[in-house]
């Protein structure tokens, strides 16, 4: 080291460059018409700066240090360096005590009330939310996804309704009466879609009615005898719409068949084409025809 | 070749981001500024080995190379190009590789950029947070969602070609890479406020670094959105853009909180409040964007416990944890520096009403997440399959809808600090007799019911104050009265405006019945007169298409078919469409029944206004292009009106005089 401004290590000359400009961030500056800091002082960037610059000239003094034990700066050097970077590092410490001073000054005092009162909307909000989204989930339809819904079609409603209504003997098998008055009623609400779309869908009226006798079997008798007369009307509808569905006519002769009327059990009986129902409906038939035919020998 | 030049393509992505992470970490912690400036290398490698991988399976796509697993399974020969070129991005690891790629390009980009500032740590710690983002993308290419499997076709083979639904319409081949340019976007400012975190720097200047960057994903995920809805429209044939299903929720749920972000960085530029409010917006618009890539790809939508039978499942909601728990962890780390001075002065000023706008942002995205999830919940608990229906989205966000459009009426002529009553009136004036006159004219023309109306009425209060900013500036500014972020921005909300307008009616008044018509017959419906012609067979090179010919009030024939696929035996419908200015007219084949007179049961759906959703998406996509262009120079950083106004402290604490 030989003089004072162009020796020492190439850390310490940096460091002597850099401070006639860092040090110009050393303190906030202030307003000059309302004596209040500027916005850009108290950055947290500016003070990152300040600590990096801090940093800087500890490090430096480190250095110093060693080089001094080292015999690689003399005396007159090293108590002219050590000087300048105390006073410099000094006055940093003191810039970023400042900042932090004013920081939390003007921080404003945090309002435990409006606090409360955020967190009470916040939970209320949440909570409400939940309910809410807890009130509108239903089972999942066969086909379905996990949220929303596009416009289905006819077809697709009933198919959908068709598999709710299995889940739904799924529940009543398992004992879950609840469950499954839950699914059939979304089962009910799929036909009622379809029947909107198309009011002359005879599928859709058909099963919307035998959905109704399904629901009447586990109900009260006062109330089960109300979703028996619903059912009836689907299907009285479905056959005027199409007198050779066969479909309506089968659960319409069990319907007949439940209530005692076999004369209009055995007229519904014979208008089914036995070639154009499936193989379990023609069990169904073949039982209901048996019972007829036991009622008129008796 | 194929499979060999997308292997090497892959590894060299992979080891490039790898080797980038490990060099310029510890170029940053050891502070050694050439190391971190190799940043710029390893990202050209990282775009260099996605380009490579997509070059290659372009390749094996359009040469029909079925010894590469994902052309086997989804390319055929009979695939028209177009469709065959988009089936890249058709099935998942494909769209691993569009990802990987559009990330490359980010972040090259984000180098050439900040050339200048690379040694900067601020920027150093950004690439490598972008860096770790690409060693996980190329590592799931390398594992878990490797595109370039091998496969040994026997002789003759042809593959069953991408998704029908997938080769119906050509919006295919721009949604995707339109959604991903939006969604990997986030990625740039998401590493820059990682990168705040970590150095401390979570001043302002890391925002200005990237508002940019932040408006251009933000306006690619719009426009990708948009598009999703329209292919929905034009494809799917159910009669409407938007059915609040999960991959919807997915992709909308990062635009509500980058929308939340857009405006109140304003006020952290302006009054360096809500800074982390802010930066975990990012972060959380960032993570949503992987959760949603969890969602759509995991397989969790088919059951939730699909996904942990998929290595990729488990990757990506390892990596969402990731983002959370080291966000969550900077954050608190920083959380005496983030803290703002200052205060909001009255409800009644800008900042306000952007704070007012933040917080329905947030409701709306945690109505929608929690709808989202709520259904993953319940079958993970107690292995109910239930489903969230639409009525609960349209409940919860409606009110939070239309409070947002009143917004957005008030706050642009709200000044910063605070407003008065007089300069509100004075402002406010034009705009709500426009909303009057709106609400009046919407009623005149037919429509009813409360809500719709209010709708058209805060939405004319809203455009009259947008086009009042619009007409200030250009009468202050000429032509760049248009351009600049705040002027573009109001074009922006004219675009939205337009949106919710559309929406509102073509929900609220939509029409839908099916019939049944042979030959020559016709039926009425919502005021239109729909003829059958006839059938019209077209035999095209994947698929037999059987149309079904339709005048609409004498216009046409419209033609909506059902288009069977030559592989997979899969009969999809394509819809058809008459728009015009008013409403639309959307038909779809139902049934087309052989032998019964040529009888056809088709579904109709009429809805007012549906043109103007993609109009008002074109007008929000000029309007986010019009905000990227500078405006007029100013520093964001300079006061806005009366300088900060401090109270000097009653009791001094610490601070050396």
């Amino acid at each position: 080291m030989t003089t004072p401004t162009g020796g020492g290590t190439s850390a310490r000359r940096a460091a002597r460059e850099a401070s006639a400009t860092k040090s110009l961030k050393s303190a906030p500056q202030k307003n000059t018409t309302t004596g209040a800091p500027r916005r850009r002082d108290l950055d947290p960037d500016v003070l990152i700066a300040l600590e990096e610059e801090r940093d800087f000239l500890l490090r430096s003094l480190q250095d110093l240090e060693r080089e001094h034990a080292a015999g690689d700066v003399d005396a007159a050097d090293y108590e002219e360096l050590k000087d300048d970077y105390t006073a410099r590092a000094a006055a940093a410490i003191r810039a970023i005590e400042d900042r932090n001073a004013t920081v939390k000054a003007l921080r404003p005092q945090r309002d435990w009330k409006r606090t409360a009162v955020a967190l009470v909307v916040v939970g209320f909000v949440a909570v409400g939310a939940g309910w809410l989204v807890f009130r509108n989930a239903g089972t999942r339809a066969p086909g379905q996804g996990l949220t929303g819904e596009a416009r289905q079609d006819s077809a697709n409603l009933i198919l959908q309704a068709q598999g709710l209504t299995g889940q739904a003997q799924a529940s009543l098998k398992a004992g879950d009466s609840a469950k499954a008055l839950k699914q059939f009623e979304n089962a009910v609400q799929a036909y009622d879609k379809a029947l909107q779309l198309s009011p002359t869908n005879v599928e859709a009226m058909t099963y919307r009615g035998w959905v109704m006798h399904t629901i009447a079997l586990s109900s009260d008798p006062s109330v089960g005898a109300q979703f028996d007369l619903q059912a009836r009307q689907y299907l009285n509808d479905a056959i005027a719409t199409d007198p050779t569905y066969s479909d309506a006519r089968v659960f319409r002769a069990i319907l007949e068949r439940n209530a005692g009327e076999w004369a209009a059990a055995k007229v519904d009986l014979d208008a089914i084409d036995m070639n154009a129902i499936p193989l379990y409906m023609t069990q169904m038939v073949n039982g209901v025809k048996d019972d007829v035919a036991a009622r008129r020998t008796s | 070749m194929n499979l060999a030049l997308g292997r090497a393509g892959v590894t060299l992505g992979l080891a490039a981001a790898v080797l980038g992470v490990i060099t310029v970490g510890y170029g940053l912690v050891r502070k050694r500024p050439d190391l971190v400036r190799l940043s710029r290398w390893y990202a050209a490698l990282v775009f260099l080995g996605g380009f490579v991988a997509a070059f290659a399976m372009e390749r094996a796509l359009i040469t029909r190379d079925f010894t590469v697993k994902y052309v086997a399974d989804n390319g055929s020969t009979k695939t028209p190009a177009l469709y065959n070129f988009a089936t890249m991005w058709g099935a998942l690891q494909g769209s691993i590789i569009l990802w990987a790629l559009i990330l490359g390009g980010y972040l090259v980009a984000v180098v050439l950029k900040f050339r200048k500032r690379l040694a900067d740590p601020l920027v150093g710690w950004a690439l490598f947070t972008m860096l770790i983002v690409c060693v996980f993308f190329f590592g799931l290419m390398a594992g878990p969602a490797n595109p370039f499997k091998g496969f040994s076709p026997p002789v003759g083979f042809d593959g069953p070609g991408p998704n029908p639904l997938l080769q119906n319409n050509p919006l295919m081949a721009f949604h995707p890479p339109m959604l991903y340019l939006g969604y990997v976007g986030f990625t740039v400012p998401f590493a820059f406020a990682i990168a705040a975190l970590i150095t401390g720097r979570v001043g302002e200047g890391w925002l200005l670094a990237t508002r940019r960057w932040t408006l251009i994903a933000w306006g690619f995920l719009t426009v990708g959105i948009i598009l999703g809805s329209w292919w929905s429209y034009e494809v799917l044939g159910w009669g409407g853009y938007w059915a609040w299903d999960p991959v919807e929720n997915a992709s909308f749920l990062p635009w509500l909180t980058g929308t939340a972000y857009l405006h109140s960085v304003l006020v952290q530029e302006r009054r360096g409040m809500l800074r982390v409010w802010n930066i975990s917006l990012l972060c959380a618009t960032f993570a949503l964007t992987i959760l949603g890539t969890w969602i759509t790809r995991s397989g969790v939508l088919e059951s939730v416990h699909a996904f942990t039978t998929s290595s990729i499942g488990i990757a990506l909601i390892s990596f969402f944890a990731l983002i959370v728990f080291s966000t969550v962890g900077l954050i608190g780390w920083r959380g005496d520096r983030l803290r703002s001075p200052g205060r909001i002065d009255s409800p009644l000023s800008r900042e306000g009403a952007f704070l007012a706008n933040n917080v329905l942002f947030a409701a709306f995205a945690f109505v929608i997440l929690l709808g989202t999830l709520f259904p993953l919940a319940v079958e993970a608990l107690n292995n109910d399959r239930v489903s969230v229906g639409v009525p609960y989205f349209n409940r919860m966000t409606m009110p939070i809808g239309l409070t947002l459009l009143f917004l957005m009426a008030i706050a642009p002529v709200l000044p910063w600090r605070k407003a008065s009553a007089e300069l509100l009136r004075h402002r406010l004036i034009w705009p709500a007799w426009i909303g009057i006159g709106s609400m009046i004219f919407a009623v005149i023309v037919g429509a009813r019911g409360f809500i719709p109306v209010l709708a058209f009425g805060l939405g004319g209060f809203a455009a009259g104050s947008a086009g009042r900013q619009i007409a200030l500036a250009t009468r202050r500014q000429g032509w760049r009265g248009f351009v600049g972020r705040a002027n573009g921005g109001m074009v922006v909300h004219l675009g939205v405006i337009i949106i919710a307008m559309a929406f509102a009616a073509s929900t609220s008044y939509v029409r839908q019945a099916e019939f049944t018509l042979t030959p020559g017959q016709s039926a009425k419906f919502a005021g239109h007169t729909l003829v059958y012609e006839g059938q019209n067979v077209k035999q095209e090179s994947a698929k037999i298409v059987d149309q079904v010919l339709i005048r609409i009030d004498g216009t046409g024939p419209w033609a909506p078919s059902l288009n069977k696929f030559a592989n997979g035996n899969q009969t999809i419908g394509t819809p058809s469409v008459r728009s015009t200015f008013t409403d639309d007219v959307a038909l779809s084949v139902i049934d087309i029944k052989d032998g019964e007179n040529g009888s056809v049961t088709i579904r109709v759906t009429v809805q007012p206004l549906i043109i103007w959703l993609w109009i008002g998406g074109g007008v929000m996509a000029f309007g986010t292009l019009l905000a990227v262009f500078p405006g007029r120079r100013r520093n964001p950083l300079d006061a806005v009106s009366a300088p900060l106004s401090v109270e000097p402290p009653k009791k001094p604490t610490g601070v050396t005089p």
